[in-house]
């Protein structure tokens, strides 16, 4: 891995030296576009009948060598081709005139591109240029707000974190709901790896041209099996023949704190428990005022920089880029740092007939974990303690004492010390690489065929130290751990294409058909932890030192996916559009008669411009979709449990026959009959744009039905080795509208306003859940929430959406208007109140939402603003359920806490985990982005041209929830207290030279 | 040259269709777990699966304390479905012997009698036998003669095996006392019913009592006497004195006394080479095998070896706290039961 990235390096820097010396002067110009003579990048510039070839710099301009009386061949998509004769000038300037841009503009589709005009399918592709700006570490986070039916939730603030990614809502219950991540051609592994918080984080953001986004099953179906919860495609930056060129940019940035929970201060705490009156808990006060969460956090700064270089070198299109990030957390110690470096090869061969697409990616990211337990730490620690203590213990960090001056081991931690005497690093490489040879058959150029071989491998490793004066391990002199997992996936695919035209029936038939074979292993290894006084096992003195339960031990998951697939494309007369497709899936992860699926799907599209409003010059397009397939869904279970299969107990889980210990063997519950989970999706869609695309759009409508989910569901007891099971139980509809608008309200010569917009609605219900109905059934138990032990709020029920709340209806004090301690209603009026009378209320999804987005370009000045917003969802305010009671101030076990602010409106004594009172409207509107821009053009003598741009992130926040952030990634939608997304001012400079 | 090449690319594509054609290995298994017929195929394979039926009254899973449950289900692990604490909570905190303050779901509603069919603790302690019979039912369908024979195990390894198949058949009589002592009704499964999705069927009391004593009676001959096996697994002296209790309350579970019986058991039970140790409190210390003697029928626990969250340290929870809240269930020095509940 670290050779691959030092080659890498190696193979930039020569690409640097020898390329530096590469353009002479000769033809200069401009390419603009016509109509407001705006410059066009990135245009092709070729001399006729040669292969000398450039591309348009950022401001349009170009150089290229040619004899005087050549012609240049300018081309760019979205308009028209142009020829110009050189005839002996020096400057040529070239106006291009734009045909239907948008239509135009080809979209990456599953094995494939489309023009977007020619789309059957519900599909969104986003370019660079409209991706998410600022300080964005992780690229699912580029696409947030940005398209209709998919929402990115972010998991917190901390550095390099994972998102919650749903498109149309999730399909499943116990699979997974991640949509399908598929970086240039390769389908890759979502599934984490310790020591990374995310593996999406390893992509450089700054190497992605396109993110497509598949929504309905016509879009995914020819991912089959893998396809139910949508696919995103990811396109990385290639190379173009024609002149180096190079980018830099390089980012900085500091994130602050923009809002802390709100807790009682000490001089609050001393009021209380003094009114209390107790002696006990007035002799533990203290006098300081400590703001704990103030301890914590910090101003976070981040640094990204990133070259990169494309162009031809020999004839050989390519690009080659380098990243370094550092970004620190504003939890104090966190830190997320990044190198990548990135190399695409599209060499062409044969007289064009051999295209070679190689895409090579390396990464090594390197975590410093904060302990994040001090975010809980710090708003449950006692107010009145500083934060050292004059005893010079536990590293002279204060913390609960008994009274004999033992260590109360149940009583809050210190959060700066659990910051401080905890080290915990990590470090993932990864690389991912993938040759595609695309052979254009000689004698049949027709047909080509598709050759793909890609390899995926990520390694994780880490040290999670415990200092051995930590609180937290005092009783054994601290911990010592160190982990590791390796993980490959590869994929070798085979695919045919045909494309014909038949002129006489204006007909153009274009036919796929494929193999693909992909394998799935991850290498496992456990390590003993050790310390430093771990008490020593009389039979097995070898052992003294390492903590009781952890061995060495090795492991090696692995599973498969064999799949045929074929799709064909039918286009007759440039209006009707036909889609077919089928996929054929087989996974190790059933058994041999449950193993293969078919996932067929069809789609149509009819342009209706071309019919009714051929003349209507206000109308640029006007098409109608509809399209029907069938998914599936496997992610998420174990490899191997349709097989009964015998587990070995670990060492602390053995029994006594004599004197000897045996360790159990236990038979895991099974089900041999598991299948896939098979999803039905219906989708009709209208695409339109009017006053030459200034205003365009679609709308989509889906049904999208889930049968046999993949769902762990209770067995009765007696029937399997287990109460509950993974089986194929259960029924789930999905169904909503999307509407995307983008328009361009003003567009001037110096002046454009771009203003963009969509807008969803879903709304998720669980149709069936047993395999023998019973009608006392009310719902499998979800949402475990902290306080007590097992309490959980949400149901997965049928009729509701899934993780519905279940609570006890509050009753409230009629003149005061406050929640009356532990009085509910007796909802089924059976004079006690217990169990049964709780009651579904509200749920975590949102039931709409919303992105927008605007840009105004004014000469060389840029403003962009971005926000997003969910409205209809409802969390679980577990902080104000848990903390905010006496109890929690004035702890049974003799220590004071701290207490959520919100005691203070209920003066609740205990707790009262399942009332409706803790459940709040979280429904939100962000301002995600300001963002300005300016384009300094050309510096250094004209060699370079900079661009600077500013901006704010995570400006405000609109909401009626009292928590910390009413954006939550939980599912459950229980609010613990997220690590707090920071607001982020940075300064970017873009360097083209 | 270029015809050359082009040959050699031909090549090498048709050998990347063969090779991804031919690799169509979907059968995996996994490295570390056994299957079946794995499982058993030693003597020792026997005694480890052996282990986990005893064991399942000592601890929750594959993992001490916890961590890799038998019993998930939303059950909490810990405080739901370990044996002796769940069957402690369901005698003990309804009656005013013991006072519990945590918060845990609906642990109060013992204390108030008014427990609903729905109750996560009650779920738990259902559960906690019938798997185990589940898992003895399992045992005997692979003890059986044929199965024995066919896997090679030798003569003397099969008759200790054929031993063990009573001792189980004991353990699933006590389980379903168990069933029949705190439900009344239950779930009824025997080595007969195989193992899937459906729904078993219900036995009555009575009917479950009867079972139950045609259990205990017929495996007399099979078990060991008394005090002839290694400790931790059970002789007939644990047969008789589970008959003499199921007699002793024979009123309640069938509507007729058995007094005569149970004292007939009861003094078979005397009447065996049992012998008291010298201190009484020692017998409910760390090091109690040495007081085996004393024990007809032990859930063997140990401080390394065989962890949990649910036996004796729960109950030597000692409120210390008590001059504040009456009687809090607190630290006395034993953190490990408490973890769960910080």
């Amino acid at each position: 891995m670290r050779k691959i990235s030092k080659k890498l390096m190696l193979a930039s820097v020569m690409f640097f030296l020898t390329l530096a010396a590469f353009s002479q002067n000769a033809v200069t110009g401009k390419v603009t576009d016509s109509k407001d003579g705006t410059p066009v990048p990135g245009a092709t510039i070729t001399v006729k009948g040669t292969k000398t070839a450039t591309q348009s710099g950022a401001d349009g301009s170009f150089s290229i060598n040619a004899t005087s009386t050549g012609v240049l061949v300018i081309s760019s998509v979205g308009f028209a081709q142009q020829e110009v004769s050189i005839a002996g000038k020096s400057v040529v300037d070239v106006s291009l005139v734009l045909v239907n841009q948008q239509l135009n503009e080809l979209v990456v589709v599953a094995y494939g591109t489309k023009r977007r005009g020619d789309l059957t399918g519900s599909v969104t592709s986003v370019s660079a240029k409209d991706f998410q700006k600022g300080v964005v570490n992780s690229s699912e986070q580029l696409l947030q707000g940005k398209v209709a039916g998919l929402e990115v939730t972010t998991g917190g603030g901390s550095p390099g974190g994972g998102s919650k990614i749903r498109i149309r809502g999730g399909a499943s219950l116990s699979a997974s709901n991640d949509p399908l991540i598929v970086i240039d051609g390769f389908p890759v592994e979502s599934n984490g790896l310790p020591g990374s918080a995310n593996l999406l984080n390893t992509i450089n953001p700054n190497d992605i041209e396109s993110m497509s986004v598949l929504k309905d099953a016509s879009a995914t179906a020819l991912y089959g099996s893998r396809a139910s919860n949508g696919v995103i495609l990811i396109t990385t930056k290639k190379g173009a023949k024609g002149k180096i060129r190079f980018n830099f940019s390089t980012q900085l940035s500091t994130g602050v704190v923009g809002k802390t929970v709100k807790v009682l201060s000490g001089d609050e705490v001393r009021a209380i428990i003094n009114a209390d009156g107790n002696a006990t808990y007035k002799a533990l006060l203290g006098t300081a005022n400590t703001n704990w969460q103030k301890e914590i956090y910090q101003a976070a700064f981040g640094w990204d920089n990133n070259i990169s270089a494309s162009g031809a070198f020999k004839n050989i299109p390519f690009r080659a880029s380098m990243s370094y990030l550092t970004q620190d957390g504003i939890l104090r110690t966190d830190n997320f740092k990044r190198f990548t470096g990135s190399l695409n090869l599209n060499p062409k061969f044969f007289n064009d007939h051999l295209s070679v697409n190689l895409a090579l990616k390396a990464s090594n990211t390197k975590n410093n974990f904060a302990d994040q337990g001090a975010i809980g730490s710090a708003i449950a620690f006692d107010p009145t303690q500083s934060v050292r203590s004059s005893t010079g213990k536990f590293g002279g960090y204060t913390e609960w004492l008994d009274p004999n001056g033992t260590l109360m081991q149940l009583a809050t931690r210190n959060p700066v010390a659990l910051l401080n005497q905890r080290d915990n690093k990590s470090n993932v490489n990864r690389f991912i690489g993938n040759i595609q040879l695309d052979y254009k058959i000689h004698w049949f150029p027709d047909l080509h065929v598709l050759f793909n071989f890609g390899v995926d491998h990520a390694k994780g490793n880490g040290n999670d130290n415990i200092d051995s004066a930590s609180a937290t391990n005092y009783l054994t002199g601290g911990r010592k751990t160190y982990y590791e997992q390796k993980k490959t996936s590869t994929i070798t695919d085979i695919q045919l294409f045909y494309a014909k035209e038949i002129k006489p029936l204006k007909t153009k038939v274009d036919v796929l058909v494929g193999h693909s074979y992909q394998d799935f292993v991850t290498f496992t290894s456990s390590f003993p932890s050790f310390s430093y006084r771990a008490i020593a096992d009389p039979n097995n003195p070898q052992m003294k030192d390492t903590l009781a339960g952890s061995v060495l031990g090795t492991g090696k998951p692995e599973w498969r996916l064999e799949s045929y697939l074929g799709r064909v494309n039918i286009t007759v007369a440039n209006k009707y559009l036909i889609t077919a497709s089928l996929r054929r899936d087989a996974s190790s992860r059933f058994s041999k008669e449950n193993r293969v699926g078919y996932y067929p799907a069809v789609a149509a599209a009819w342009k209706l411009k071309e019919d009714f409003f051929k003349t209507v010059n206000v109308l640029n397009d006007l098409k109608l979709r509809f399209g029907w397939g069938s998914t599936g869904n496997q992610d998420g279970i174990d490899y191997y449990s349709y097989l009964p299969y015998y587990a070995q107990s670990n060492s602390a889980a053995q029994y006594q026959f004599g004197s000897t210990f045996y360790s159990f063997l236990r038979p895991s519950a099974y089900d041999r009959t598991r299948k896939w989970e098979t999803t039905v999706t219906t989708n009709l869609g209208l695409d339109f744009g009017f006053l030459n695309n200034r205003i365009s759009g679609s709308v989509d409508y889906y049904f999208k039905k889930t049968k046999d989910l993949l769902s762990v569901v209770p067995v009765a007891a007696g029937a399997n080795f287990n109460i509950e099971l993974l089986t194929n139980v259960g029924n789930m509809e999905n169904k909503g509208v999307e509407v995307t608008i983008n328009t361009t309200p003003v567009k001037k010569q110096n002046l454009q306003w771009d203003f963009g917009f969509n807008f969803t609605y879903n709304t998720r219900e669980i149709t069936n859940l047993l395999k023998q109905q019973d009608p006392n059934f009310t719902g499998l138990p979800v949402s475990g929430i902290s306080g007590g032990t097992g309490n959980n709020i949400g149901r997965l029920a049928v009729g509701y959406s899934p993780s519905v709340f279940y609570v006890f209806k509050q009753v409230y004090d009629q003149t005061s208007g406050k929640p009356i301690e532990g009085l509910y209603e007796d909802l089924n009026r059976d004079g006690t109140i217990n169990e049964s009378d709780r009651y579904y209320y509200k749920k975590p999804a949102s039931d709409i939402f919303v992105g927008l987005n605007t840009q105004v370009t004014y000469k060389k000045y840029s403003l962009g603003i971005a926000g997003h917003g969910a409205f209809g969802s409802y969390l679980y305010n577990n902080f104000n359920s848990n903390n905010g009671v006496l109890r929690q101030l004035k702890n049974p076990i003799n220590f004071i806490g701290n207490a959520s602010a919100n005691y203070q409106e209920t003066n609740f004594s205990n707790n009262q985990y399942l009332s409706d009172y803790y459940i709040e409207n979280a429904s939100f509107f962000r301002l995600d982005n300001i963002n300005l821009g300016y384009n300094w053009g050309k510096i250094l003598k004209g060699k370079a041209s900079l661009r600077i741009a500013a901006s704010v992130q995570n400006v405000f926040v609109i909401t009626k929830y009292k928590g910390l952030d009413p954006e939550n990634a939980n599912e459950s939608g229980v609010d613990n207290n997220i690590y707090p997304r920071p607001r982020i001012f940075s300064l970017g400079f873009n360097l083209d030279f | 040259m270029k015809h050359k090449s082009l040959k050699y690319f031909a090549g090498v594509l048709i050998a990347a269709i063969v090779a991804s054609s031919c690799a169509k290995k979907l059968d995996l298994f996994p490295t570390n777990d056994l299957t079946p017929e794995t499982a058993f195929s030693t003597a020792s394979g026997y005694k480890a699966v052996l282990a986990k039926i005893y064991g399942t009254l000592a601890i929750t899973g594959n993992s001490g304390p916890a961590g890799n449950p038998d019993i998930s289900g939303g059950l909490d692990e810990g405080s739901q479905v370990a044996f002796i604490r769940m069957f402690f909570n369901c005698q003990e905190l309804p009656t005013d012997e013991a006072v519990v303050a945590w918060n845990d779901q609906t642990i109060k509603d013992f204390h108030n009698l008014k427990w609903t069919s729905a109750d996560p603790f009650l779920k738990g302690i259902y559960a906690r036998p019938i798997y185990n019979i589940t898992l003895i039912n399992e045992y005997m369908r692979e003890s059986t003669d044929a199965k024995l024979a066919a896997r090679g195990i030798s003569a003397a390894d099969a008759a200790e095996i054929k031993k063990s198949v009573a001792e189980v058949r004991f353990l699933r009589a006590f389980n379903y006392w168990v069933m029949m002592d705190l439900f009344g009704k239950s779930t009824f499964i025997t080595e007969d019913d195989l193992v899937g999705t459906g729904l078993p069927r219900e036995i009555k009391r009575a009917e479950l009592f009867a079972y139950i004593e045609k259990e205990l009676k017929a495996i007399d001959g099979d078990l060991a006497p008394v005090k002839t096996i290694e400790y931790g697994r059970v002789d007939q002296g644990a047969a008789w004195a589970l008959l003499a209790r199921l007699y002793l309350n024979a009123g309640t579970y069938t509507g007729t006394t058995r007094y005569t019986d149970a004292v007939t058991y009861a003094k078979k039970v005397i009447g065996a080479p049992y012998s008291l140790y010298t201190g009484y409190p020692r017998v409910f210390m760390a090091d109690n095998d040495k007081a085996k003697d004393e024990f007809m029928f032990a859930i063997n626990c140990d401080g390394l070896r065989t962890q949990a969250y649910g036996n004796t340290t729960f109950l030597c929870m000692q409120p210390v706290v008590m001059k504040e809240l009456n009687m809090v269930w607190a630290v006395a020095g034993m953190d490990t039961g408490l973890q769960l509940h910080s």
